[in-house]
């Protein structure tokens, strides 16, 4: 039976629903593309044009293989035919991600869903095809970020971890390196945050993970420590930890960490410390060759003057000569006793090997101790003396009484080079970089020549100096990990400079 | 007799100076051989006694030049600290009279009376 001839009303209410729907179909952000059986557009809305780069006129008509690239083009007539005769659905009604082609050739992503609509018996079909361009380039540019991010973690053996309540599982995220950092294989374990810190961490670090877990409330800053890792093998990996709650609506929601191996790092520095110490008892076992070498020759020249000085005082006692002429000579063999005394002293102590008594120095009260003792002497020669502390200087780890030592050595040394005053001894402490603290000796003596070299054994500037002093300064502040250097001041003078480390050589 | 004696030891060098003035010998002292007075100055010098090391010049680049202004002049070179090497230098100089310190002055003045004075011994 025919349907009735419409009427003005119902002809008017359809135009205006083919007007409704038109306007859908324009507004529309998807491509929405109508074919008849035989693959023939119907209609092509303007997302479609946009999209393809293809006028509606352009392709209405004409069939719609002409959007699709090989080898979908050659087969889309087939397949149309084959669902026709069969209902064998490849996509219609699934929807799938394929590739299409705009106007100009290039093929682009889509995601593409097909439904089959029956208009009256005309079997038609409509295609919503969205362009995942955008979001497949976001896509690639995430997955090749978090390629660099692994990549960058292997290289600085760093991996990081992202941990929700419960804890377990699906709520805890270890990095690919963080799990080769724990021993673990990241193709196959997914450990719980208690499964990690039971089994992975030293005992003895267990407490400050766990604390900070349970501290989420706490509106604490970022936490930072070294810990130990225990490998499934039993082996020991040093690591620092830093780890942070982050919040969201001040709520503590994931706490989020990295664990920086340094084992490498720490085994380096243990080994450079070995190899210092070595190197220091190497060269102080070369000097004390040196040292007896030149014993030789430093005590056989003063011995040969003692035994001149003392058989002319026995000659004269035996001529009868007055008891002044007679003490002439043992007054200079008494001097040059004195001097044996201080340089068999000095050696004593160079050839002791330098153990250290380490406590944490006030360094600023040090400097003033120091200053404060030398004062009267100063005072005597005409010098003035004077320290210059920077202000907030940490304490520095170090053997007080072998530091003082060194001190009074460079005070006393300063004090001779002006000989009497005037003249300025300064002692300025200061830590210009945190790490390092930098205590000098400043004079405004004449300066020492370029050719001496002051901290080799024996040698000496001064006409009583056993060429010593120098030498185990230098030994005390090596012992400590650090370096003293001189300076040459313009116009005149000299300044000595100690490099100490803050920490020490480690612990006290 | 006139004696010049070079050492930097002052120890040392007062007290051999003062045992040979002792003995009644005229001696000319210096602590190093930047100090000694032109060559012309020297006539009248029988010994040339010097140390071997002293910070500036050793003493056996002062018996050389000295040698060579007064060839017939005896030499004594004293030291120390001798060593092989010192012995291979020596071994081309047979003018320089080693002798090593420390030493009595006994033995060391009837060294230096028999090369000043070899008809005497």
């Amino acid at each position: 039976m025919k349907p009735p001839p419409p009427t003005s009303d119902s002809r008017s209410l359809l135009i205006e629903r083919e007007a409704m729907l038109r306007a859908v179909l324009d507004t529309a952000v998807d491509a929405i593309i109508t074919i008849d059986s035989s693959g023939k557009v119907e209609s092509f809305n303007r997302a479609a044009e946009r999209i393809f780069g293809r006028s509606a006129q352009d392709v209405i008509g004409r069939n719609v293989k002409m959007l699709m690239p090989s080898p979908y083009r050659e087969e889309h007539d087939q397949y149309l035919e084959r669902f026709l005769k069969t209902g064998e659905r490849k996509i219609i009604g699934i929807g799938r991600e394929i590739v299409a082609m705009r106007a100009d050739g290039t093929l682009f992503p889509i995601d593409l869903s097909v439904s089959e609509v029956r208009v009256g018996d005309r079997r038609l079909f409509t295609a919503i095809i969205r362009d995942t361009t955008e979001h497949k380039r976001v896509e690639q540019a995430l997955r090749e970020n978090e390629a660099a991010l692994r990549k960058a973690q292997a290289i600085a053996q760093v991996g990081s971890f992202e941990l929700k309540r419960p804890f377990d599982p699906p709520s805890c995220h270890w990095s690919e390196e963080l799990l080769r950092i724990l021993g673990l294989d990241p193709a196959r374990d997914r450990p719980s945050a208690e499964q990690v810190i039971e089994q992975r961490i030293h005992p003895d670090d267990q407490g400050f993970i766990r604390q900070y877990l349970e501290e989420e409330h706490s509106q604490k800053e970022s936490e930072e420590r070294e810990i130990r890792i225990v490998r499934p093998d039993g082996s020991i990996r040093h690591a620092r930890c830093i780890c942070e709650w982050s919040r969201f609506d001040g709520q503590p929601a994931v706490l989020v960490g990295v664990l920086h191996d340094i084992t490498d790092h720490k085994t380096a520095e243990e080994e450079q410390a070995r190899l210092r110490k070595d190197a220091q008892e190497r060269g102080r076992l070369a000097d004390i060759g040196a040292l007896a070498a030149k014993l030789v020759h430093d005590l056989g020249n003063p011995l040969a003057g003692l035994m001149m000085q003392a058989q002319l005082a026995l000659r004269c006692a035996q001529r009868g000569d007055s008891a002044q002429k007679v003490a002439e000579p043992i007054e200079q063999i008494l001097s040059s006793s004195r001097h044996l005394e201080a340089m068999v002293r000095d050696f004593r102590e160079f050839a002791r090997e330098q153990k250290l008594d380490l406590v944490s120095v006030e360094v600023e009260e040090f400097v003033r101790e120091v200053t404060r003792l030398w004062q009267p002497i100063a005072h005597q020669s005409g010098v003035t003396l004077h320290c210059i502390v920077a202000p907030d200087l940490p304490p520095l780890i170090a053997d007080e009484g072998k530091l003082r030592r060194v001190m009074d050595n460079l005070v006393k040394n300063a004090l001779e080079a002006i000989e009497s005053g005037p003249g300025v001894v300064t002692i300025r402490a200061s830590c210009p970089d945190g790490e390092k603290l930098v205590l000098s000796v400043l004079d405004t003596g004449p300066g020492i020549a370029a050719n001496v070299q002051l901290f080799r054994l024996f040698e000496t500037t001064k006409p009583s100096g056993t060429g010593l002093g120098l030498a185990v300064c230098k030994q005390i502040v090596l012992a400590h990990g650090g370096n003293i250097r001189v300076e040459a001041l313009v116009p005149h003078g000299t300044a000595f400079h100690l490099e100490l480390p803050v920490q020490g050589l480690g612990e006290i | 007799m006139r004696a010049l004696l070079i050492d930097d030891d002052m120890t040392f060098r007062t007290g051999l100076a003062a045992n040979l003035r002792f003995d009644g010998h005229d001696v000319v002292e210096f602590s190093e051989p930047s100090r000694l007075p032109p060559v012309d100055q020297l006539k009248g010098v029988r010994v040339l006694i010097t140390d071997y090391q002293m910070p500036r010049e050793n003493g056996l680049a002062v018996a050389d030049r000295f040698h060579a202004d007064y060839p017939g002049v005896p030499i004594i070179l004293v030291t120390a600290f001798f060593s092989p090497a010192l012995a291979r230098q020596l071994e081309s100089r047979p003018f320089i009279h080693l002798v090593q310190k420390p030493i009595e002055y006994h033995d060391f003045h009837r060294l230096l009376m028999s090369l000043t004075n070899p008809g005497a011994s």
